[in-house]
């Protein structure tokens, strides 16, 4: 789909003055000379064996591009995954066996805030109180994973709050909803009525019942998350694999958006794929065969 | 009839918004084109209400035309999503366990299966950063939504007696599907509606702050948040003012399809607030 991008790499990279016989050379070493179809059989055929090709503007192989990336992206969707679960378990939990009152009102009341706040909007409130007013942490980039763990951590905390922050209010009403689904069956109250206080018929029976659901959504939440992390990668100056695939589109680096992006499908399908096998782990009723 | 909180509120909030927008359609307190450096960056006063921006134009006045942008593409994605998706859920549940059941459900996977915001900035690095661009990347998103939403509505209405009555009384797919299914459902699609007429518009105001959505001088809600992250040391107001605008109109939307929701199903109240 790429290929119909108006303008092609080499002449983009030579610029308008170049002449025919340096732009045609320049097509043979990256080997656009031959024809489209070709090119995409090969591009094909490479990623089966993990080479994606070269890129044409940084002319080094993609998968490098993409490995020395990932070291920040997946830490970064994996502490915003963290995070908004922390935040939205208990208060998923709190606002279920608070259920009605002011105080579940209020909670939700501000979820619905969390939803409806662009994460790069609140991405740069969190630049404007922690970095300039208050100067705990830096307004971006990231030091390198060889500079220390704590260090890295801290810098990017921000960009994970604020990846984490819608998450966690849809993850917190879902919890929430389940909840207050499994309190009402039976076999709780019989719990209950077993001598359980609230909170250990909570954490015995209703949930791990609950957890299904949320489960489903976390998978979902997956695919949110980078798109969400091409944009806060941007915000933050981290050098991610959004800010990748969103530079190679701006230098027309076609092989490296086309990479990137069948990458990034392919893990979301991964990721769905480890949620089924999650449910299994969570509800053995799951795991009898029909 | 008792409204729900959440509906009153969420109906005032996008009346606000929508009326607003409309009202820029024919007036607004500044021309958001002229530039006027003397008058750069000043705090909010009676003038401007909200101030103005670095090149000295009204703050208020670009929301207002920035409203008109976020409205449309919102608006003609959703419609791009209803167009598409509900004909083919509906055929999905007519003919439900076929192939061409299948077809349709996989292909919706297919699409799924991307992240949405990704294919967004592909489309419109493919053909150029523009309204209607943006508009189509939107727009494809909200497809395998609808469809999903009107096959899973439309099967369990398929089971209910009135339609096998319907049947006897000989009446064929497409006419059940039109006459009995479709009012039947298009509650369930006015709550989605303004759920992803929300997402739009989040979807709209992320593209724009990338740069790939409309393109200057016409302003949006996104751009002036992309200008602003520059300034926003010492000029905090451009970035808060356009990034509660947002807030207020997605919290405004999602309110209203919860309330609706609520309004139209009471069991529902209790569990989803």
């Amino acid at each position: 789909m790429i290929e119909i991008i108006p303008g092609d790499p080499a002449s983009f990279m030579l610029g308008i003055n170049a002449e025919p016989d340096t732009v045609h050379a320049l097509k043979k070493e990256l080997g656009l000379d031959v024809s489209k179809f070709e090119r995409y059989y090969n591009w094909i055929t490479g990623m089966f064996i993990g080479d994606f090709g070269v890129s044409y503007t940084y002319r080094v192989p993609v998968s490098e591009l993409v490995m020395a990336r990932i070291g920040v992206s997946v830490p970064l969707a994996l502490y915003a995954i963290f995070l908004s679960t922390l935040i939205a378990i208990p208060i998923g939990i709190f606002s279920a066996s608070n259920h009605g009152s002011f105080k579940d009102w209020s909670f939700m009341g501000f979820t619905q805030l969390g939803i409806a706040i662009p994460n790069f909007w609140f991405a740069m409130v969190l630049v404007l109180i922690f970095s300039i007013y208050l100067k705990w942490f830096s307004a971006g980039g990231i030091p390198g994973w060889d500079k220390g763990f704590l260090i890295n951590l801290k810098a990017l905390t921000l960009p994970a709050f604020a990846l984490a922050l819608p998450q966690a209010s849809i993850l917190a009403r879902i919890m929430r909803s389940a909840l207050i689904e499994t309190l009402s069956q039976d076999y709780f109250r019989t719990a209950r009525a077993s001598g359980l206080t609230f909170f250990q018929a909570v954490e015995k029976h209703a949930f791990r019942n609950a957890l299904i659901p949320v489960l489903t959504i976390i998978g979902l939440q997956f695919s949110f998350l980078i798109a969400g992390a091409i944009i806060i990668e941007n915000v933050f100056f981290l050098p991610g694999i959004g800010r990748l695939i969103f530079q190679g589109i701006i230098q027309r680096d076609l092989i490296v958006v086309e990479s990137v992006v069948m990458l990034l499908v392919f893990s979301v399908i991964i990721v769905n794929f480890l949620v089924d096998m999650a449910y299994l782990y969570v509800d053995p009723r799951l795991r009898v065969k029909k | 009839m008792k409204f729900p909180i959440s509906f009153i509120l969420g109906f005032f909030l996008s009346l606000i918004f929508f009326v607003i927008t409309m009202i820029s359609f024919f007036w607004v307190p500044y021309d958001v084109e002229t530039l006027n450096i003397a008058n750069r960056l000043k705090e909010p006063s009676f003038e401007n209400l909200l101030g103005t921006d670095h090149f000295g134009r009204d703050i208020f006045s670009m929301i207002m035309i920035g409203g008109q942008t976020s409205l449309s593409v919102a608006l003609i994605a959703v419609g791009l999503g209803l167009i598409f998706g509900v004909p083919l859920g509906l055929i999905s549940a007519s003919l439900r366990g076929s192939l061409i059941d299948d077809i349709i459900m996989r292909g919706n996977d297919l699409i799924f299966a991307f992240p949405s915001l990704v294919i967004a900035i592909l489309i419109t690095a493919v053909f150029g950063p523009s309204a209607l661009n943006a508009i189509i990347a939107i727009g494809i998103f909200n497809i395998p939504v609808f469809a999903r939403v009107t096959r899973g509505a439309a099967i369990s209405i398929w089971t209910l007696d009135f339609i096998s009555s319907a049947r006897i009384a000989g009446k064929g797919s497409f006419r059940i599907s039109l006459e009995h299914i479709l009012p039947n459902i298009l509650n369930l699609l006015i709550v989605q509606g303004s759920i992803q007429f929300s997402l739009g518009i989040l979807a709209e105001a992320g593209l724009s702050y990338v740069g790939l959505g409309v393109q200057p001088p016409t302003p949006s809600w996104g751009r002036m948040l992309a200008d602003s992250q520059t300034m926003i040391s010492f000029a905090p107001n451009l970035a808060l003012f356009p990034g509660i605008t947002i807030i207020l109109a997605v919290l405004g939307l999602n309110l209203l399809g919860d309330g609706t929701r609520d309004l139209i199903d009471p069991r529902s109240q209790d569990k989803i607030k």
